[in-house]
Order: C-alpha cells, then structure tokens, then sequence
C-alpha cells in the first residue's frame, strides 16, 4: 500500500513534544480512572468522563492550545498490533 | 564488512511500559490540537486512532476514505482524514485513519502516514527511538 507519498516533514509548529509531564502523572493516577477519559494539561488534570469533548472545550475555554487526551483502558497484557 | 550511517535530529526515550509509545499531536487547524500517545507498528500499513479524536478533531467520521482493514482477530472500518500529525520536533501533513467502533482500544502509528515521512531508528535495549525529517 503506501510508501507513495513525498515524505515532507518540517519543524513542529507546536514546539518540542514529549510528554513526560503526562506519562508521570498517568503512571501515579491512571488506575484511578479506569474506563474514563482524562484530559491533561501537563500534570494537570482538567477533568475526566466518560465523554471527552465536553472536557476538551473545558480545556480549550482555558487556553491550553493541545490538551493530552487519553482513555484509560484496562490493561491487562502486552499487546499485539496483528495487523495483516 | 559493509558499514551504514544514518544521523537522526530526534532521540526519543519510550521507557519500558507498554511497548514502544510515541508522543503526538493530531490538528487539523491550529485551534484543535489534541495530544494523544500512539504505539508503533511498524508492521501496520496504516496509522489509526480512536474515533473519539475525530469528533476532537471537528471531523465528520464517515464522511472519510472508507477502509476495511484486517487484523488477525478480524477486520473493522476505519475513515481516512487529512490531518498534520506531529511527533517530537516534526511534524508533517498525512492521511491518518479514525477506527469507526466506538470501543476500539488503541492508536497505532505505522506505515502510511509515519513511516513514510521520516528516518526511524530504534535500540530497544535502551528504549531509544531517533527520528528524523526523511529529507534531512
């Protein structure tokens, strides 16, 4: 399938990605939030449910410009992508 | 003896939980940026998200490129959007899939859309991934 397009990366508008703020906060809290959406500014949290779009627009009305979205699953095994 | 060098503007450390997790933000204009956490599969032909991102997205799901995609346990429907996909420093515009089962449990990165963008290189026993601008 695919490798077709002119690849055409450029330098992120949105500044350096890279989450530590929330892969800590999610390593200390996720279990709390099993099932749930959480939305994440930095460490932060904003809010959580089971819809996230009213917390998004929570998030946005707040002027954070790129909320950390996330559904917090039960893990339960390693995972496998399978794909064919 | 042949010896290859690549360089890589990127160096990501994806630590030792849940597989080989990469940073990204999804916009479509710049008022709806999402920041989400993807794994890669490098053995996926396509990049897919949870739908839910596409109605953070302000995307009409089903109004994208229909696509039957298999898997080993069986197939879904995913829609392909025109989205700017950024990871680390990059970013790049691609063609990413929204999943269309509300439950669909996970976002993937992978060949069309990721791959086909960058130069990846990854040490999986220091839980290193390096990145760069294919181009560079």
């Amino acid at each position: 399938m695919a490798t077709e397009t002119v690849p055409s990366a450029r330098n992120s508008s949105v500044g350096y990605l890279n989450q530590m703020k929330e892969q800590l906060w999610l390593r200390e809290h996720a279990h709390e939030f099993i099932g749930q959406w959480v939305v994440l500014d930095g460490d932060r949290l904003v809010g959580h449910g089971p819809d996230p779009r009213p917390i998004v627009a929570q998030a946005r009305a707040e002027s954070v410009a790129a909320p950390f979205v996330e559904l917090i699953g039960e893990e339960k095994g390693p995972f496998m992508g399978g794909w064919l | 003896m042949n010896g290859w060098q690549l360089s890589f503007s990127e160096r990501h450390f994806y630590g030792t939980e849940g597989g080989i997790v990469v940073p990204v933000v999804l916009h479509t204009t710049p008022a709806t940026q999402i920041q989400l956490r993807a794994k890669l599969d490098t053995g996926s032909e396509l990049c897919v998200f949870q739908p839910q991102y596409a109605r953070l997205l302000e995307l009409d799901l089903t109004s994208g490129i229909r696509q039957v995609i298999r898997t080993s346990t069986g197939v879904f429907v995913a829609y392909g959007h025109d989205v700017v996909l950024t990871v680390l420093n990059l970013e790049w515009p691609a063609t990413v899939y929204f999943a269309e089962p509300d439950n669909f449990p996970v976002n993937v990165v992978g060949q069309c859309g990721f791959l086909n963008h960058i130069r990846l290189g990854l040490v999986e026993h220091d839980q290193l991934l390096y990145l760069a601008d294919y181009n560079s």
